[in-house]
């Protein structure tokens, strides 16, 4: 995986040089140092727009059965693809944070959805692969880990049944 | 409903789960096999009624009958590689592989097709087999009576019948599929292990009757390690896994037989051999590995389609598997759909992507498997290890495939809306949903043919091992004796020199009780020349 991390580094660097920022101002306004946890929290409700409960504590709630859903699953990548996995939180929590910074907004939590929103489609629509697949990867998990719980399935006219109850 | 191993084990079948085990453990066996899917299960049972001293390891775990939830949140971590988010190198194409005891067809979806004639012919031409639909029918009935493998009496569920509606409609032939099941109640949740043991799966047909006859099966261990001198495999070496199916090096297994089979998958045995650096002078070890990539088309109907329910695959077209033109074919076949199959593979996000959501109960859904290899333009891809040793599988997708899937995606919009849809969505990113067949094909079209904007997937990994009379030209021969190593064979799906262009387990059965004949009778030559 020589080339990868090669052309993250380069993605890495591109980034920061473009912003004019050193990569280490940022993290300090994160109140995590999860970048998973910071990236899924930040993507999340933008991702789930329109499928979330419309009750506040309900969302709340649903948001965070996703997150951790989603961070369960990553356990069962191979070890390769976790460690890409890292790298890939790292950067993209760079780049959410860039854009929090670039904005009056002083934590991402204030960042609005809909800029949240563009930031990953502008990953899909990005020249770069490692971004394009940022996109892809992200929302699959995303989308997994929501709809893989029944209390999501009530839009959906769904129901598991049970064979074997 | 009966845990068949499980009570069998309870009556003194033998059986290990390795990531119990606290110490180093040394095992011996006449044949020790590597992997309990198509190849490796039916290879065991063949073996042991033979009077054959089986060990049949499998690196996922055993679950069976009552122990399947109707759940994808359980069903996809428990039995499914890497939690059926593999994906090749570059994350263009989802791979769907089983990860179980069984192997795939615990969770398969029952389509049996025996080899096309043309794949045949093609085979005959290329690597020097000697396979005919003639020659090879005996084995095909035994693995069809075995497996009760038969055309689907039951009308098609919504989804399948769309295909077939759509068929009727254009005039393109279609097929009713043959399936192994025996008692199925057409309840449409083969792809996360049958609850009620219908579908005839490794786990309820040779691995039960393996054990029976003596057999042991040891679950939750990954073989890491051939180890191999003077032409002869000596022993194999492997570890636990952890609860996430991660190898677990603490603790390690060696196992010694006379005979050595390996039925990983068309990605996992590559990855043994190369692990275990086997001699390769044909440099096509874990080369020309083939996916059946696969694009998707979504349609809205009227009607309530519910993809969920009912037997997930019953009908298929071959109206476009072998085009006059040269060009990729491919064949026309429909997923089962539920709720996280469907989520993560539809595009859009946000409003866009909850909005076709709660359409759900309306969605049908094509796939259209290309028919990969078969063209200097289309050789597949390669299996790579990673830094930690696990294979990740590189698959380059050629301008040649793309115009396949190009050709797929306008012949299953015309399908969808001579069946009716109101509208249909190439899953692709830069696709909407298209009102009429008309302005699909415009669109269509147009649309980028480039990794990442495709969604394409596969369920069918093959090649990597392949078989050629031409020790120059394969890795094994044609009874899958590996070339240079002469007490290993591999049986499985990796000994396919080109895709199908069919859904794979039959053919993977009937060569496996072909080649298995062979090898029962080699190692009784073996044994009275030794006693002579």
């Amino acid at each position: 995986m020589n080339r990868r991390q090669f052309i993250f580094r380069s993605l890495a660097l591109t980034l920061a040089a473009s912003t004019g920022y050193a990569v280490y101002q940022y993290q300090s306004l994160q109140g995590s140092d999860n970048a998973a946890v910071l990236v899924l929290d930040a993507l999340l409700p933008a991702v789930l727009m329109g499928a979330l409960p419309l009750d506040a504590t309900a969302q709340q709630l649903s948001l965070q059965q996703s997150r951790d859903a989603v961070l369960e699953f990553l356990a069962y990548l191979p070890q390769s693809q976790q460690q890409q996995l890292d790298q890939l939180f790292q950067l993209l929590q760079q780049d959410l944070a860039r854009l929090a910074l670039t904005g009056q907004w002083l934590q991402l939590v204030e960042l609005p959805l809909s800029q949240r929103l563009d930031l990953l489609l502008s990953w899909r629509d990005s020249y770069f692969s490692l971004l394009q697949q940022a996109f892809s990867g992200l929302r699959e998990l995303i989308y997994g880990a929501f709809y893989g719980q029944p209390q999501h399935w009530q839009a959906l006219g769904y129901s598991a049944p049970e064979f074997n109850p | 409903m009966k845990n068949l191993i499980a009570d069998g084990v309870s009556s003194g079948w033998s059986y290990l789960d390795a990531s119990t085990l606290t110490a180093d453990k040394e095992f011996e066996a006449d044949v020790v096999i590597v992997g309990s899917g198509a190849g490796g299960a039916m290879a065991a049972e063949q073996l042991s009624l033979a009077g054959f001293k089986v060990i049949l390891l499998e690196m996922g775990a055993l679950y069976e009958g009552k122990d399947f939830k109707q759940q994808e949140r359980w069903a996809y971590p428990a039995l499914y590689q890497d939690g059926a988010g593999r994906k090749t190198l570059d994350q263009s194409i989802g791979i769907l592989q089983g990860r179980t005891v069984g192997g795939s067809t615990t969770v398969n979806w029952t389509t049996s097709i025996r080899t096309p004639e043309k794949t045949l012919d093609y085979w005959r031409a290329e690597f020097g087999t000697d396979f005919t639909s003639d020659n090879l029918a005996p084995y095909f009935q035994q693995a069809e009576q075995r497996l009760n493998i038969h055309p689907w009496p039951v009308p098609p569920n919504a989804n399948n019948d769309k295909l077939r509606q759509g068929c009727e409609a254009l005039g393109w032939q279609y097929t009713v599929i043959n399936r192994n099941v025996s008692g199925c109640a057409n309840l449409g949740y083969c792809g996360m292990g049958c609850p009620i043991n219908a579908k005839q799966s490794m786990l309820v047909s040779s691995i039960p009757s393996a054990m029976q006859a003596g057999a042991m099966l040891i679950s939750r261990v990954s073989v890491r390690e051939l180890k191999w001198k003077n032409g002869q495999v000596q022993s194999l070496l492997a570890v636990p896994v952890d609860p996430y199916f991660q190898p677990d090096f603490k603790i390690k297994l060696s196992f010694k037989a006379k005979h050595y089979i390996v039925a990983a998958g068309a990605i996992g045995s590559p990855a043994l051999l190369l692990r275990s650096k086997v001699p390769n002078p044909s440099n096509r070890l874990g080369k020309h590995t083939y996916l059946h990539p696969s694009a998707i088309s979504g349609a809205l109907f009227e009607d309530t389609i519910a993809g969920h329910s009912g037997a997930p695959q019953s009908i298929y077209s071959d109206q476009f598997v072998w085009p006059s033109n040269g060009q990729a074919g491919f064949k026309l076949e429909v997923p089962p759909l539920h709720p996280v199959l469907v989520a993560t593979k539809l595009t859009g996000v946000a409003q866009s992507h909850a909005a076709l959501m709660q359409q759900f109960n309306q969605l049908q859904v094509v796939i259209a498997l290309v028919r990969d290899g078969f063209h200097p333009d289309s050789q597949g891809g390669t299996v790579l290890l990673s830094d930690h040793g696990e294979p990740v599988v590189d698959y380059p997708i050629s301008d040649y495939l793309w115009q396949g899937v190009q050709s797929a995606y306008l012949a299953m919009a015309e399908l969808q809306f001579a069946a009716g849809a109101k509208s249909v969505l190439p899953i692709h990113q830069d696709a909407q949903l298209y009102s009429s067949w008309g302005q699909a094909r415009e669109a269509i079209k147009a649309l980028p043919l480039q990794k990442y904007r495709a969604t394409l997937t596969s369920a069918h990994v093959m090649g990597g091992c392949n078989m050629s009379a031409d020790p120059a030209k394969g890795v094994v021969n044609l009874q899958g004796r590996h070339h240079q190593l002469d007490n290993l064979s591999v049986f499985d799906g990796s000994v396919l020199p080109s895709s199908l262009g069919a859904n794979p387990q039959l053919t993977i059965y009937a060569l496996t009780l072909r080649n298995t004949k062979a090898l029962v009778k080699s190692l009784n030559e073996v044994i009275k020349a030794q006693s002579d």
